[in-house]
């Protein structure tokens, strides 16, 4: 019998996961109201308005979505400063000269000119790139939609044909922002063919071994402190000496809306001391979960290594995770 | 790995009630069902029964006919267009004076009845023209017609309907509209409806639709006075002609101003020249006097941006008519390519 057992590291935290969220549902109903307000004389368009309640209820839902938006980018600029006062705070993100690097070997890889997968760090340069448009866009669009829905105080301080540029912009950068999320976001995070049809990733946080090793192989290479395999994923089984060095002291990345026991495997995020201390960019991802969940799924550990000898099968109440782990070593004898 | 995964051995719950139970249910349901549709059926028909427009002599009973005509003239009166009509409760005769011996033109119907001949044909002479209809209305609407004849559309007809206009002057006045040409769907007299009526061309929010058809959104037509065909287009982009699109309209609202908001009033139309700034935007718009200039500025309705009228849009337009592009063709590359790539590791 082949067990399929995959292991799973820690990649976003709860805090970017709901910023994530937030930013998604915002950025959804803005898109929803905000574009058939842009082509209001389109028959369609219209048709659209009055079934979401006319022209004034779009307005207020595009107002709410927005002040919903700008105040999670607040936040996470917050979080950021915090995070760079404690020291938490994560480099990984900003563009690198390896990146360009990155660029052509991808460009390489996808012609059949390479065989194996760009060096992707934490971060892809598409993921990068992202990001900061994001950086960009969204004050951009914040500040010329409230230009446009308090045009009044705007001509207090601005000349009068502010007020035209602004709804351009808003106008253009939508389309931008809209289309690019729909058609290259949309494609890599979810429809693509490995993911399809939708990457629970960014919900639950976590990224399963195989995806680690074989699109970022530099973060699989400096959190594990091993080169990546390119065959995880045709080699699901994992051997002995494969869980001595896998299953990691520190906890494994549970919260409530994802329970160890349903996990399919084995998940852990690798401990701190493994990474080579330059590695400085992975920070967020390795910091020390907190203590009160710490204590039982430590616990949960001691049992996983006891429960890699073949006698501990009996324990009946043993989590999925040592059914898992034993299923997979009675398979290998 | 499979028998280790809990299964539910628990069938899927379909009904939770009793089989008779159900039939119950479903039962009350489907009556409930039923008695609203008929309910809602029997609302709809009385709705739907139309009024009958007043004709003490029976006149539609020849002239409902679609084929009753004089040459190449039509007198064919549309029953459905009467009984939706303004003035249904005004008799044919009301307007069809039968004591009028033809200086109404076309309206004078019992002078062509009292012929001997009913079938002859009549002079175009006889025809009702721009300013004849505008000054037949205005015999009631005496107000309206007044300030009409003040308006650029009523100056125009007046000029190229007096003795010795040229033709210019002449084209004018059969380019500019009349009472019927905004009050009437097919400038007709007979189906006017009220202003209030939401399909009347003149609702409110019928307003800029009624000005552009055939005549301010026609290069053509527009070419000669040297105004601008854009207005509409450019109209429907901005804040006002979305908000009239989209936003919801009673009677007694105030609503994003339509074409007849600046220019003065729907019967006061006002060439562009001539408007003001001043005050116009303070209709609406609490705005201190000293900025209404400005305010005038934030507003590019008619104007399509140019590098010479609102520059910074139009350069805002044109970077981003590269930058989208490109940005997407950036994207839309990668993932073109990474699923062919996939493709082609899958035929590996």
């Amino acid at each position: 019998m082949e067990a399929f057992v995959e292991k799973y590291f820690k990649r976003f935290d709860r805090s970017l996961r709901l910023q994530h969220l937030i930013l998604f549902v915002t950025f959804i109903g803005l898109g929803i109201t905000g574009i058939p307000q842009l082509f209001a004389e389109v028959s369609i368009c219209e048709s659209c308005i009055n079934l979401m309640g006319g022209g004034e209820n779009v307005r207020m839902i595009h107002h709410i979505c927005g002040v919903g938006l700008i105040a999670v980018s607040l936040y996470h600029v917050f979080e950021l400063i915090i995070r760079a006062i404690t020291g938490k705070g994560s480099t990984a993100i900003l563009p690198r000269p390896h990146d360009a690097k990155t660029v052509a070997q991808n460009f390489k890889y996808y012609l059949g000119k390479r065989k194996e997968h760009p060096e992707f760090g934490r971060y892809s340069y598409m993921e990068k790139m992202e990001y900061l448009s994001l950086v960009w866009g969204i004050p951009c669009m914040a500040v010329t939609g409230l230009m446009i829905w308090f045009p009044l105080t705007t001509i207090k301080i601005l000349p009068g044909q502010a007020i035209p540029v602004a709804t351009a912009i808003h106008a253009w950068e939508a389309i931008l922002a809209g289309l690019y999320v729909l058609v290259v976001h949309m494609y890599f995070a979810h429809v693509r063919p490995e993911t399809f049809p939708y990457d629970p990733m960014m919900f639950d946080g976590r990224i399963s071994e195989h995806h680690l090793a074989e699109e970022h192989p530099r973060e699989y290479e400096k959190l594990t402190g091993e080169a990546p395999r390119h065959d995880l994923h045709e080699h699901a089984i994992v051997s002995t000496d494969k869980i001595s060095t896998a299953a990691v002291p520190s906890p494994p990345p549970v919260d409530k809306a994802m329970p160890a026991s349903k996990l399919p495997g084995i998940s852990a995020t690798p401990d701190n001391n493994k990474t080579s201390p330059n590695h400085k960019e992975n920070n967020t991802s390795i910091k020390p979960q907190d203590k009160s969940k710490g204590n039982k799924d430590k616990d949960k550990n001691k049992d996983e290594k006891t429960n890699a000898k073949p006698k501990s099968k009996d324990d009946k109440s043993s989590s999925n995770i040592d059914a898992a782990n034993s299923a997979r070593l009675k398979a290998l004898e | 790995m499979s028998e280790l995964r809990t299964t539910s051995t628990r069938p899927p719950v379909i009904f939770r009630h009793s089989t008779k139970e159900m039939k119950f249910r479903l039962l009350a349901l489907s009556l409930t069902i039923g008695i609203a549709v008929i309910l809602s059926g029997i609302v709809l028909a009385s709705n739907s029964s139309p009024a009958y427009a007043l004709d003490s002599n029976g006149c539609t009973m020849c002239h409902a006919s679609p084929d009753i005509a004089i040459g190449p003239k039509s007198l064919t009166v549309s029953k459905d267009a009467t009984e939706t009509s303004a003035h249904r409760y005004l008799d044919c005769l009301d307007c069809h004076d039968p004591n009028d011996t033809g200086t109404n033109g076309v309206l004078s119907l019992t002078y062509l009845h009292a012929k001997e001949d009913p079938t002859e044909t009549k002079p175009n002479a006889l025809e009702m023209n721009k300013l004849s209809a505008a000054e037949f209305c205005g015999k009631c609407h005496d107000y309206q017609y007044k300030v009409y004849a003040e308006s650029i559309h009523g100056k125009n007809v007046l000029i190229g309907y007096s003795s010795g206009a040229s033709d210019e002057e002449k084209q004018a006045a059969q380019d500019s509209a009349n009472c019927l040409d905004c009050h009437s769907q097919t400038s007709n007299a007979h189906n006017i409806l009220r202003a209030l009526d939401e399909d009347s061309s003149a609702y409110r929010k019928n307003i800029p639709a009624t000005c552009s058809e055939e005549c301010h959104d026609s290069a053509k037509v527009m070419d000669r006075y040297g105004i601008d065909s854009y207005v509409y287009d450019g109209y429907r982009k901005d804040f006002h002609g979305k908000a009239v699109t989209v936003d919801s309209y009673e009677v007694d609202d105030r609503m994003a101003a339509t074409c007849a908001d600046c220019h003065y009033n729907s019967h006061d139309i006002q060439s562009a020249s001539t408007l003001t700034v001043q005050g116009t935007c303070g209709e609406c718009h609490d705005v201190p006097a000293e900025d209404e200039h400005r305010m005038m500025e934030t507003w590019m309705g008619h104007t399509e941006p140019s590098s010479s009228d609102f520059p910074v849009v139009f350069f805002v337009d044109w970077i981003y008519r590269i930058l989208v592009p490109a940005t997407l063709l950036f994207g839309s590359t990668h993932v073109i390519l990474a699923f062919f790539k996939w493709v082609r590791n899958r035929g590996d």
